[in-house]
């Protein structure tokens, strides 16, 4: 057995020889460029090498890695190995630690300071799985610890530094500061009250219109409800703005509704009204995800058994189906306010005087340059959706039976009673023509010169759009497209990690990652901005902070789809391939993976589509290389290029349409094909 | 092996992302209107062969951005937007000042707002008002001339201005008022326009487009957005109060610790040109040229055929914030 364990690793040598290789090629500070500064230029002198004498810390950890690298060439048993690869990486994580974070964070880091501190993590992980110390191999404890340190970064430090904005005075910790900076602005108090109003309202309704479409749509007798799905669909491919918009198009003073058909002449739109009627139309569609997987999920058995024993339709309803959905029906309405709460464009385009914190936040930036208010509002904002957030997900998503994907049951479903039947199918046939009618005002006017003063057909818009809209379309499109499967592939793995394996700070390591969704995109881009622009870490002004913006902003609708498939495969079949020798990255690929496949096709669906539509994040975060198609629709809207913005939009939805059917064919191609195929359908067949 | 060749082709691939330096170029933020700032950058390209990178932010985005990147800055010149945020800037550090090579040819009354060159005047804009004469006479309501007029109650929420927190449109007009009336007696004023206020905007043009289609019947804007309004075929009719209005000055400023400080202040220099300023005629800008020998736009009123307040930059942008909590306590929450 001794003889057998001694033995070089080929991991670890390899490992150190390609880190060192890297280094060479990439900048370790980056007082110019990020990444490709030295190959492109041929300009060595930000170089690791050309920097040796210049921090003593640097030298020792090179001299680490080097001592690694000389580790994996040695012959030597394996928990022998494993306690000095610990010691010897442990202290080059902790050395760059003290010396970039606490000694000079004046000194921007490149790509070859991230390359040389995740080397370091990554030789961690490994020892930490060879001592026994985590569950599971080197790709299970470097992926816990590489997220881990992404989310530091990503999520709680700009938190941090907005939270230190409105904390610190003049560099002394006051926590009333933030009351002060409250009190001093005379509209805090009603915007927090327009919010809570707004919100709550918003809840009710989306709920209500998502519970409705979701029975029609599971349970009811109407033979074309199929078409009502898509209907219930189309907000979320939508980008901001564009409800907005239609609302004054139909609904406006010189509105087609409001003025043609019912010949009233009121702006009764802007304020309340409009922006519940936008919020409603664009958030019901999440509630109605929720509902459905409830309903679809729910268990007719249960509905049998009190038929059998003689109660009606109607007393099973209110007995059986009701009860069993209330979790599920207190969960759309939270999830609702949460969204409702950070919305941004709905606000801002139909809000008249009513103002509420998301956009307060924004504006207190643009209009008043108070970044310290900005910071404050932005704590209450962000207290409130929390709050919502923790009862959501520990007071109600315990109790609930919400799986978004979840597999068909296999006993029909039984019809709902015919009175509620047949409202219940009248009231969602009008939401869809509303909807409709929407849609159609703003498909219909981007082909005209001005909506409702001058309706003659034109393509000048269009036309405008490929010289003024073009380039950031292209931008756009991009960046969704590079963030979509990076984000996908991230939640995807938080999701496995989390629910099969069991380690040392998991609880928080999950809340963190779903952490982002509370958190409204007008925070996190104030927080980017402050946090970011800033030695050590320097994204601001590149391409790259949009698409780590993107990633962990969208990463816990990958977590939830990748978490709720997860549940329903049996580990066993993890377990199997483990025992049969499999490495626990071969098992995620190739039995994980192709079992999960909606989720990661739900996730990039929505990573990519979040990506084409997101604002209040970005506002702050493009610059002039990397304009973003949204930012370029407000400020068009707000020079009154409404033609323009309507032809944009329609783009963008008839984009991220086409892209969703793509993304299906191409995800089917790939995971499951040839022999998999067989191997998952074997899979499928064990499981039942 | 794979493991770590597939972690060596992720970080390439996130290299791949990262933006790459190149040389000779200038990174410039615009806060007018973004046909106006894309026209500069292009036709500067043309004339010097300078690549210009531009965004168009609005000028309260542009100072926070300035801000958040005080320690890096990543842009070189501010261009476009009302005086007080680029003279907060400047005040604040965030700029350096410059005075430019053509600084005889720059009219003495606009070129130097807060003075010491902190803050270039390169455009000057009227505030007025912008009429739906169409509605007008469909409601059987006069075309109204001057600032009173706008506080008959007949005008009752048809008349619209952004709110004076978010808007620097809005900012001039209360200022417009006390520089006419004295401060409360401004005050005064803005309490009766209040009662016929539709609604307020956050953003200062967007008045003049629901007036365009007719959702108010007056709005309170700078005209030469008007006049664009009009060429856009918006019915709309540009109106200089009677009673005398104020003006903004788009601000210029270099960027202080400018990544390019030499091609910075070359492009200045051009910026300030009459060539550079009959630009903005071209894509709807007419607001009214500083360059003397630049020539004012057939369509744009000058400024000499309007009666104009003496708008003290300096003392709008010592007391804006406090002229602003005045009027969200005092006015905004008045009932209507």
């Amino acid at each position: 057995m001794k003889f057998i364990d001694l033995a070089r690793e080929k991991a670890i040598w390899v490992g150190g020889l390609v880190v060192f290789l890297l280094l060479t090629f990439f900048p370790f500070t980056a007082t110019k460029g990020m990444a490709l500064v030295l190959l492109k230029q041929g300009d060595f002198s930000q170089s690791i090498w050309n920097q040796l004498g210049q921090l003593p810390l640097l030298n020792l950890l090179l001299l680490l890695l080097l001592l690694i690298t000389i580790l994996g060439l040695l012959n030597m048993g394996k928990r022998l190995r494993g306690k000095l690869l610990f010691a010897l990486s442990l202290s080059g994580a902790l050395l760059f630690t003290i010396q970039f974070v606490l000694l000079t964070p004046e000194i921007k880091l490149g790509m070859g300071s991230f390359i040389i501190f995740f080397s370091f993590l990554l030789f961690l992980a490994r020892s930490l799985s060879r001592l026994g110390l985590i569950r599971g191999d080197a790709f299970v404890s470097g992926s816990i610890l590489s997220i881990a340190v992404l989310l530091v970064i990503f999520i709680i430090y700009p938190l941090v530094v907005i939270l230190t904005k409105s904390f610190i005075v003049e560099r002394a910790f006051k926590p009333a500061n933030i009351f002060t900076v409250l009190i001093a602005y005379p509209s805090t108090w009603r915007i927090m009250k327009n919010s809570l109003l707004m919100a709550t309202t918003v809840g009710v309704f989306s709920t209500a219109i998502g519970l409705a479409f979701a029975l029609v749509i599971e349970r009811s007798r109407f033979r074309f409800k199929r078409f009502l799905h898509g209907f219930s669909l189309l907000p979320i491919i939508t980008p901001p703005f564009v409800i907005g918009l239609a609302i004054i198009f139909m609904f406006g003073r010189m509105g087609f509704f409001t003025n043609k058909v019912l010949g009233i002449k009121s702006s009764f739109i802007f304020g309340y009204p409009g922006i519940v009627l936008a919020q409603t139309l664009s958030f019901a569609p999440i509630a109605f995800l929720i509902l459905s997987g409830v309903i679809h999920s729910m268990d007719t058995a249960l509905e049998e058994a009190s038929y059998t024993l003689g109660a009606n339709r109607w007393r099973s309803f209110r007995t059986i189906i009701w009860p069993l959905m209330r979790p599920g029906i207190a969960n759309a309405f939270l999830l609702s306010v949460i969204e409702s709460l950070a919305d941004f464009a709905n606000p801002i385009l139909l809000g008249g005087d009513f103002d509420v914190l998301a956009t307060s936040i924004y504006l207190a930036i643009i209009g008043r340059y108070d970044e310290v208010l900005a910071a404050s509002l932005g704590i209450v904002l962000l207290s409130v959706t929390l709050t919502t957030f923790v009862v959501q997900r520990y007071w109600v998503g315990k109790r609930s039976y919400v799986t978004i994907t979840g597999k068909p049951s296999r006993f029909a479903a039984l019809p709902l009673p015919k009175g509620l039947d047949y409202s219940l199918v009248g009231f969602t046939l009008l939401w869809a023509a509303l909807t409709i009618a929407l849609y159609g005002s703003v498909f219909l006017g981007g082909f005209v010169k001005l909506w409702g003063i001058n309706n003659t057909f034109t393509l000048m818009h269009y036309k405008r759009f490929l010289s003024d809209g073009f380039g950031s379309y292209i931008t756009t499109l991009q960046l969704a497209a590079i963030s979509a499967p990076l984000t996908a592939a991230l939640g995807l793995l938080i999701a496995y990690l989390v629910s099969r394996y069991r380690f040392f700070g998991r609880q928080p390591f999950e809340f963190t990652s779903m952490l982002s969704f509370a958190i409204p995109g007008t925070v996190i881009g104030i927080g980017y901005v402050m946090a970011f622009n800033t030695a050590p870490l320097v994204f601001t002004g590149t391409a790259t902070i949009l698409v780590i913006c993107f990633v962990f902003r969208n990463m816990p609708v990958g977590i939830r789809s990748g978490m709720a498939a997860l549940q329903q495969i049996d580990p066993a079949l993890e377990e199997a391939s483990i025992t049969l020798g499999a490495s626990n990255m071969r098992t995620f690929n190739k039995v994980v993976l192709p079992l999960i496949r909606p989720a990661v096709l739900s996730g990039l669906i929505f990573s990519f589509v979040r990506a084409m539509t997101a604002i209040s994040a970005v506002i702050f975060l493009v610059t002039p290389r990397t304009k973003l198609a949204t930012t370029v629709i407000l400020g068009r809207i707000e020079a009154g290029k409404l033609g323009l913005a309507t032809a944009y939009c329609t783009i963008l939805i008839i984009t991220m349409a086409t892209a969703i059917v793509l993304m299906n064919i191409i995800v089917k191609r790939i995971v499951k094909t040839g022999k998999m195929q067989v191997a998952s359908k074997e899979m499928e067949a064990v499981n039942i | 092996m794979r493991k770590i060749l597939g972690i060596a082709l992720t970080i390439l691939l996130i290299a791949g992302v990262a933006a790459v330096a190149q040389q000779k170029e200038l990174t410039f933020y615009g806060s007018a209107e973004p046909r106006s700032v894309e026209i500069l950058a292009k036709t500067y390209e043309k004339v010097s062969g300078v690549k210009v990178n531009w965004i168009r932010m609005s000028s309260g985005e542009t100072l926070a951005r300035l801000r958040a990147e005080k320690k890096n800055p990543l842009a070189d010149v501010w261009w476009g937007g009302t005086t007080d945020p680029h003279s907060i800037a400047a005040l604040e550090g965030l700029t350096e000042n410059y005075r430019p090579t053509l600084w005889q040819e720059m009219d003495p009354r606009f070129r130097d707002p807060i003075g010491d060159w902190k803050v270039l005047g390169i455009y000057v804009g009227v505030l007025g008002m912008s009429a739906n004469e169409g509605l007008l006479k469909e409601l059987g309501l006069p075309t109204p001339t001057g600032w009173d007029d706008l506080t008959d109650p007949r005008y009752k929420g048809l008349v619209g201005v952004a709110n004076i927190n978010t808007s620097g449109t809005a900012l001039t007009t209360l200022a417009t008022q006390i520089f006419l009336r004295g401060e409360d007696e401004g005050f005064e004023y803005m309490k009766r326009l209040h009662k016929n206020i539709a609604h307020y905007t956050k953003s200062g043009v967007a008045p003049g487009i629901l007036c365009g289609r007719g959702e108010i019947a007056v709005a309170i804007v700078f005209l030469h957005d008007v006049i664009y309004q009009i060429e856009s075929g918006y019915p709309v009719t540009a109106i200089a109060p009677k009673e005398g209005t104020g003006y903004e000055i788009g601000g210029l400023n270099l960027v202080k610790g400018a990544p390019h400080p030499e091609l910075a202040k070359d492009f200045i220099d051009w910026l300030v040109s009459a060539e550079a300023q009959e630009t903005q005629a071209k894509v709807g800008g007419y607001q009214l040229p500083t360059n003397t020998k630049a020539k004012v736009p057939a369509v744009s009123i000058p400024i000499d055929s309007v009666k104009t307040v003496d708008y003290d930059f300096k003392w709008v942008a010592e007391n804006g914030v406090r002229i602003m909590d005045r009027w969200t306590r005092e006015v905004f929450t008045l009932p209507r």
